[in-house]
């Protein structure tokens, strides 16, 4: 698996989905799934014109997510605010509303935490989520994430405000066999 | 009501707050790594930033900042910025000479008094490393801890301090500094 994760701005496939680095190419795409009336609130720049030029000025590594049957984009994955000194940075990722609840469009969340650690040597990953957010993913979060803070009523959300959970993953609770136990071993450049 | 403030608080006179010029970046060159900083100031510690870098986190995304000066001399520098004004949610960050901490902390105050005075913010977030600042008693008390990210900050080899975030509540803010006459201290 390290081996094949060590190129790291090559697309990386895993079983169900494949993670490529942004281009123009994926713009359309893009804009269609951001522009989706569920992301209000769960993405900062959800309908906005330029959506991969806001994604490159918003993160420093950015990837989308194609679904590997069909060749569709359904979602997008970043990473945001990198402290290479302190070898810490926070990861975004959107995903098609109508998967919220599909556990495979996970996958490539796994995929790019394995990227970032094994690849890029990050040794501290952040989460930062919404009251909304958290529900979409109810249940899963704390098996594998760690909270650390939460801002209370935080960020305005239609007429009130949400608290802003900040969740952690530390690359010492992380094991890349993950990686081939999710993909079932067909992670290949 | 900041006049009022000023004499309550009993400030010595030699310290006041005035506003950034573009030379500030020269002493905050050689400060940045030797005082006492929030996060913002304190990510570049170990490195060598050149000048363009000092003047990015003096200018960028900040619609309001001033020097804390003592004497001729400046002691600090306070920054209001990422201000979200959708959120009502703004970042408070600082530079500050940890001899004159106790000095120009009646500065601070005021600076905090400023920014909910003049920007229409629900609460200012703070984010300082473990070992990095002591919060002022008039600050300490107000605060709300909204957790701690462990580990963040790299000190030496495979040494980390923690960073603390706070928030600071305009309505606990302001209640504070009534009770207290203005002197928070």
């Amino acid at each position: 698996v390290g081996q094949t994760l060590s190129r790291g701005r090559l697309p990386l496939c895993g079983r169900w989905v494949r993670l490529a680095p942004l281009t123009s190419d994926y713009t359309d795409a893009l804009r269609l799934l951001l522009a989706d009336e569920a992301l209000d609130g769960l993405w900062p720049h959800a309908g906005g014109l330029d959506v991969a030029r806001l994604a490159w000025n918003l993160g420093d590594r950015q990837y989308v997510v194609v679904d590997q049957r069909s060749g569709s984009v359904i979602g997008l994955v970043v990473s945001l605010d990198e402290e290479r000194f302190n070898d810490v940075t926070s990861v975004g990722f959107v995903v098609k509303p109508s998967l919220w609840r599909v556990g495979w469009a996970f996958e490539a969340l796994v995929l790019f935490i394995n990227l970032m650690f094994e690849t890029y040597g990050f040794r501290k990953l952040y989460f930062k989520m919404s009251d909304s957010t958290l529900r979409s993913v109810a249940g899963s979060i704390d098996k594998w994430l760690v909270k650390e803070a939460t801002f209370v009523q935080h960020a305005r959300v239609g007429g009130g405000y949400e608290d802003r959970h900040v969740y952690t993953l530390d690359r010492r609770c992380w094991d890349p066999m993950i990686v081939r136990m999710v993909t079932g071993g067909r992670v290949v450049p | 009501v900041l006049l009022a403030n000023k004499i309550a608080s009993g400030r010595p006179r030699a310290v006041r707050l005035v506003d950034v010029k573009p030379s500030d970046t020269t002493w905050i060159g050689r400060a940045v790594g030797e005082w006492a900083c929030s996060e913002r100031w304190s990510s570049i510690w170990a490195m060598t930033p050149s000048p363009e870098i000092i003047a990015g986190k003096l200018w960028h995304d900040v619609p309001w900042q001033q020097v804390a000066m003592r004497g001729r001399a400046p002691a600090g520098l306070f920054q209001l910025n990422s201000v979200n004004l959708d959120d009502g949610v703004g970042r408070l960050d600082f530079i500050v000479d940890p001899r004159c901490q106790a000095a120009i902390s009646p500065l601070l105050f005021d600076f905090i008094d400023r920014a909910f005075d003049g920007f229409p913010l629900r609460k200012l977030v703070v984010m300082l490393g473990s070992d990095d600042f002591e919060l002022p008693k008039g600050l300490a008390d107000v605060v709300r801890c909204a957790g701690s990210l462990r580990e963040h900050v790299r000190r030496r080899a495979e040494q980390y301090a923690d960073l603390n975030l706070y928030e600071i509540w305009r309505e606990s803010w302001l209640s504070s500094r009534v009770s207290s006459g203005g002197a928070n201290t």
